[in-house]
């Protein structure tokens, strides 16, 4: 839970300490291996094993023109997503961080305040406002643009999606911010280095492992994204959760579905390996990182 | 606050894994399983379950959605907590024997129209897939035939229909459209049923959910569509009343049958319930109450005027009915299915 992290982590936790908590684990760790590692590997089983064994439903999938398409429409998507919303997050967490104690306090709420919201609430929130007729398209209208209808396409997905996964890039942001030293900037400021540059060589480098942080949980959850895409998108844009979905559901496939849902992961774990690989090196430059936390 | 994530965490895990255990119902009471909210769940409760109660004293418990899939997992896992479930045909036909308990309906077979029972799907709803327009878009000049739908040009204006499952007459409507014989449908031509969804791809909205469909065509977001009785019936009872019905088309028309899951510890129980709402009284009582058509054809309808204008079983009628072929459905549900989801999403 990096992300709750508003204040810097405590440095010289002793290493006893972590040794006689560690037990505490065990019962997360059986969680994740009844409910999470056990049906992966049914799933996995499956995707080999049905209809006959071998490889048959992995060749299906990448012999497919439509489903190599929609895997590649939802990678464009959760990229798109996730620049967006970096783009959006990074400098609302720079203000948290210079803002006095109280303005930052409605800052954090206001970055909460949709995880206390119900996702299917703020989806017909965002299918009300995105509709003919709604808000969105009068506001534009009134300004000259005619016609906007974002309901049913990737355009309303994705500003939907933003506006959910925001706080997965507000926060780590704002932790990886807070533990950076702002005399280093005056530092480089009495170096010769105007303010632009200062931040831009000095501040945004410390800051790559909450940005690091923050793009990884934010594309990782862009890409196995179901509710939003299915509620506000169409079928003719479907991602790749919905096409697995209609194996499941209306197909009957489950073989198929683990199959592509394999892929996914596969994708999904490269994507993390590429992440931590850039991570690395930049995580002991900038010293308290998200990963602190 | 980092303290308390955890113990936060576990306490939603557990009251989430809590929620899962469905009440197991003991000898006298059985779980039904149907779709969503609305009048056709509400018109199953009061038309069959409530009497049933009264009558035998078992108590009978909904659950839902009814989902396909779901009924799979729970055959295969040996867990099977639904005794009797409400789904389409020809998935049902297409898992007879291997999903599902065969259910011998007796003298009551008779009833049923010709084709439509199956040897482990007993028809419960008659769907007619109705072409409907908003008058306010078309006022004067309103469409009048299946062929209306796909000619973007004379009608101008956004199509909306139901994507999930092409199984509903999206095909079949198509195919009428374009002047196929209703006696001529099957096999079905799906490259043919696609062209004709071509020509109208710009101004067609595809949902995944009859509920996204129904909302979409009560906001305005949508001036024709072809959508099912059940689900028309639904929209004008909450007073769409601007949507109309094209009268005197052809009408694709699909049921759904009550199953009963093979493991289930209540099968004979279940199939006497079965039974039970397959009377004509309960059958009628049933129609009247969701907009559909009466499973038993003996049975018959009170309809309400709104119900008149989806009645698919009345009077003038039957040259217009096109039932669906299950059983060529069930035979080639994956390849169809495939076909129509790699054109809704390519």
């Amino acid at each position: 839970m990096t992300a709750v992290a508003t204040r810097p982590p405590a440095t010289g936790q002793a290493g006893p300490e972590k040794r006689r908590t560690s037990w505490l684990l065990l019962p997360a760790a059986a969680v994740v291996l009844v409910f999470f590692f056990y049906p992966l590997a049914v799933i996995l089983w499956r995707s080999f094993s049905e209809p006959s064994f071998g490889v048959g439903n992995y060749l299906a999938v990448l012999g497919d023109e439509v489903q190599i398409r929609v895997m590649l429409r939802t990678l464009r998507t959760a990229l798109i997503i996730t620049a967006a919303t970096l783009v959006i997050a990074y400098p609302y967490a720079y203000a948290m961080t210079l803002v006095g104690r109280r303005a930052r306090t409605v800052l954090t709420l206001l970055v909460l305040m949709p995880f206390w919201t119900s996702l299917m609430a703020r989806n017909f929130a965002w299918y009300v406002l995105e509709q003919r007729g709604g808000v969105i398209e009068k506001a534009l209208s009134a300004i000259g643009i005619d016609g906007v209808v974002l309901l049913g396409s990737v355009a309303g997905v994705t500003v939907a999606m933003v506006q959910v996964m925001l706080p997965f890039m507000v926060l780590p942001l704002q932790s990886s911010m807070l533990s950076i030293d702002r005399s280093l900037l005056h530092a480089a400021g009495s170096l010769g280095a105007r303010r632009p540059v200062a931040f831009l060589r000095v501040y945004v480098p410390l800051s790559m492992p909450g940005v690091l942080a923050g793009v990884s949980v934010v594309f990782i959850m862009s890409l196995g994204f179901y509710i939003t895409p299915a509620l506000l998108g169409t079928p003719q844009q479907a991602l790749v959760a919905q096409v697995i979905g209609t194996q499941v559901n209306d197909l009957l496939d489950f073989a198929g579905a683990g199959a592509l849902g394999t892929i996914l992961l596969v994708v999904t774990l490269v994507v993390l390996a590429v992440l931590s690989r850039v991570a690395a090196p930049l995580g002991t430059s900038a010293a308290g990182g998200a990963d602190r936390g | 606050m980092r303290r308390r994530i955890p113990t936060l965490l576990s306490a939603a895990l557990l009251l989430t894994t809590a929620g899962c255990a469905i009440s197991e119902g003991g000898p006298n009471s059985l779980v039904f399983a149907s779709y969503g909210q609305g009048a056709y769940q509400a018109g199953q409760r009061a038309a069959w379950l409530d009497p049933y109660e009264q009558q035998t004293g078992t108590t009978v418990t909904i659950d839902g959605p009814s989902s396909n899939a779901k009924l799979k997992a729970m055959v295969e896992a040996g867990k099977v907590t639904w005794d009797v479930v409400d789904t389409d045909a020809s998935a049902a036909a297409a898992v007879c024997g291997s999903l599902l308990e065969p259910v011998d309906m007796g003298a009551q077979a008779a009833g049923f129209p010709e084709g439509s029972l199956t040897d482990c799907g007993v028809p419960d709803a008659f769907f007619g897939m109705m072409l409907m327009y908003d008058s306010k878009v078309y006022g004067k000049n309103p469409p009048a035939k299946l062929a209306d739908f796909f000619d973007p040009k004379q009608f101008p204006g956004r199509r909306i229909i139901y994507g999930g499952d092409p199984s509903v007459g999206t095909i079949e409507a198509a195919l009428l459209a374009d002047g196929v014989p209703r006696d001529k449908l099957y096999p079905l031509d799906m490259r043919r049923a696609l062209r004709m969804y071509d020509r109208i791809r710009p101004q067609l909205s595809i949902t995944s959910t009859y509920g996204d469909q129904q909302q979409r065509m009560a906001g305005g977001q949508a001036d024709m569509a072809l959508i099912v009785s059940a689900r028309a019936f639904s929209l004008l009872k909450a007073g769409a009343t601007n949507w109309k019905v094209v009268p005197g088309i052809p009408v694709p028309v699909t049921w759904d049958v009550l199953v009963v899951p093979k493991g289930t510890a209540r099968a004979e129980e279940a199939k006497k319930l079965i039974r039970f709402a397959s009377q004509p009284a309960q059958a009628a009582d049933f129609a009247a109450r969701a907009g559909v058509g009466p499973a038993n054809t003996a049975a018959p309808a009170a309809r309400s005027e709104i119900g008149r204008q989806l009645d698919i079983w009345g009077e003038g009628k039957e040259d217009l009915r096109v039932l669906s072929n299950v059983r060529y459905w069930a035979a080639n549900r994956p390849a169809l299915v495939k076909a129509w989801s790699d054109w809704t999403t390519g």
